[in-house]
């Protein structure tokens, strides 16, 4: 009798801690917001990387190819006359068309801590220390149940244990919606930034990245179709120029697809940003931004992925 | 204001000129100074793009310095609730020491 008491006590204990502390964690709609931005941040980050190092390799490429229809003859001289050496050559080359590797390093950088962001949003959202907790339980439950003088049975010790499980992933619970009310505001306004700058880089329109690409190819196609509609030159040259031609081409409807894709990538992350800063307060909000954003993430690692060689 | 305006109208140059250089035969007397045109646009362009992609690097970089320390208090407040299973294991060993203790006082 005394010790279905003490389990009934157990369990009330556990039923009004559970009620006591609900609602102090993650609703199920804010789990989920939380995790498809994050998975949708790392796409979109990891896709960003790719195109700025493959535009400067498609740059370089096409700069050869370009240079060398203009049959590039460097100047025995500096402009004032001094004597020149490798470092003048190599900027009057300007191979990469600059797209400086700096340039692409800070870009790559800026959009790692966008993929950190999102593995961490995911961490946050499946992690729920329920393995942790259930060994540190079982320790706990051990001790008990070895501690000389002992009064305690069996089911007694076994529902403290469950006690320590329950309320350990509500503390758990309530700690991730403190930490996660304190990260996303202040990340927010970052995440404003770099779509700023993505969409400066990404927008054809603008003198970015991909601008650079698309002048580059623009060149190359006008030196290609100039070299053709000349007579002679060899088998060698008509190649090189086919070639050029071909690879221009290609660079150009590339490049058309993936910026568009790439920029409606990031306006979706900028509206899908907005709402988790709302979601965290309130998970009445429509995840349908979320999931554009998410959506449009899987449309361009799908588009992206021939362009990267 | 005057700038953009000035800056856009070099894109539509280079493109018109590109155009151009492509329409007209290369029989054309005109062609070689079309030619030159058409490279000291480009080139221009070139120069433009490139010192817009070097001025955005500060903005990127600032980027990354704010982004970075956000992503630091992100991974000291996931190792907080780490801690939570750690603290449960070691009252665990606390109890164990303290039953050792009292078997040793009581013997």
């Amino acid at each position: 009798m005394k010790k279905m008491a003490s389990q009934s006590f157990n369990c009330i204990f556990v039923l009004l801690l559970a009620i006591a502390m609900g609602g102090c964690g993650l609703t199920k709609s804010q789990i989920d917001g939380i995790n498809t931005f994050g998975k949708a941040a790392e796409s979109l980050g990891s896709a960003s990387k790719d195109q700025f190092f493959v535009g400067r390799n498609t740059v370089i490429e096409m700069r050869r190819q370009q240079l060398a229809m203009e049959k590039k003859i460097l100047p025995a001289k500096k402009p004032d006359g001094s004597a020149a050496d490798r470092e003048f050559y190599f900027k009057e080359l300007n191979l990469d068309s600059g797209l400086d590797i700096i340039n692409i390093q800070k870009r790559a950088k800026a959009v790692d801590l966008l993929i950190q962001y999102g593995n961490l949003l995911v961490k946050l959202s499946e992690e729920t220390q329920e393995k942790e907790l259930t060994s540190a339980a079982q320790s706990f439950t051990d001790s008990l149940k070895n501690f000389p003088g002992n009064t305690m049975g069996a089911a007694d010790i076994d529902g403290i244990g469950q006690l320590v499980i329950v309320s350990g992933k509500m503390w758990v619970e309530s700690e991730k919606k403190d930490v996660l009310k304190k990260i996303i505001p202040s990340v927010t306004p970052l995440l404003q930034q770099l779509c700023d700058l993505l969409e400066k880089d990404f927008d054809l329109s603008k003198r970015g990245m991909v601008a650079d690409i698309y002048n580059v190819q623009d060149r190359l196609a006008t030196e290609a179709i100039d070299g053709l509609k000349r007579e002679g030159g060899s088998l060698g040259d008509r190649l090189l120029l086919i070639e050029g031609f071909a690879l221009a081409d290609l660079v150009k409807s590339d490049t058309e697809t993936t910026s568009q894709k790439l920029l409606k990538t990031v306006a979706a992350l900028r509206d899908a940003n907005r709402i988790l800063a709302g979601l965290i307060e309130n998970d009445k909000i429509s995840l349908e931004s979320i999931k554009s954003f998410a959506a449009n993430s899987n449309e361009l690692i799908k588009a992206v992925k021939p362009f990267v060689k | 204001m005057a700038t953009a305006t000035v800056d856009n109208q070099l894109e539509k140059l280079v493109e018109r000129l590109g155009k151009l250089r492509t329409a007209t035969p290369v029989t054309d007397p005109d062609y070689p100074k079309i030619v030159d045109q058409y490279k000291t646009a480009s080139d221009a362009l070139a120069k433009a793009i490139d010192k817009a992609i070097d001025d955005s690097d500060t903005d990127y970089v600032s980027f990354s310095k704010s982004a970075s320390d956000a992503i630091q208090a992100i991974n000291d407040a996931l190792s907080d609730i780490n801690k939570l299973a750690d603290s449960i294991k070691k009252v665990a060993e606390l109890i164990d020491i303290i039953g050792k203790v009292v078997v040793k006082l009581v013997a």
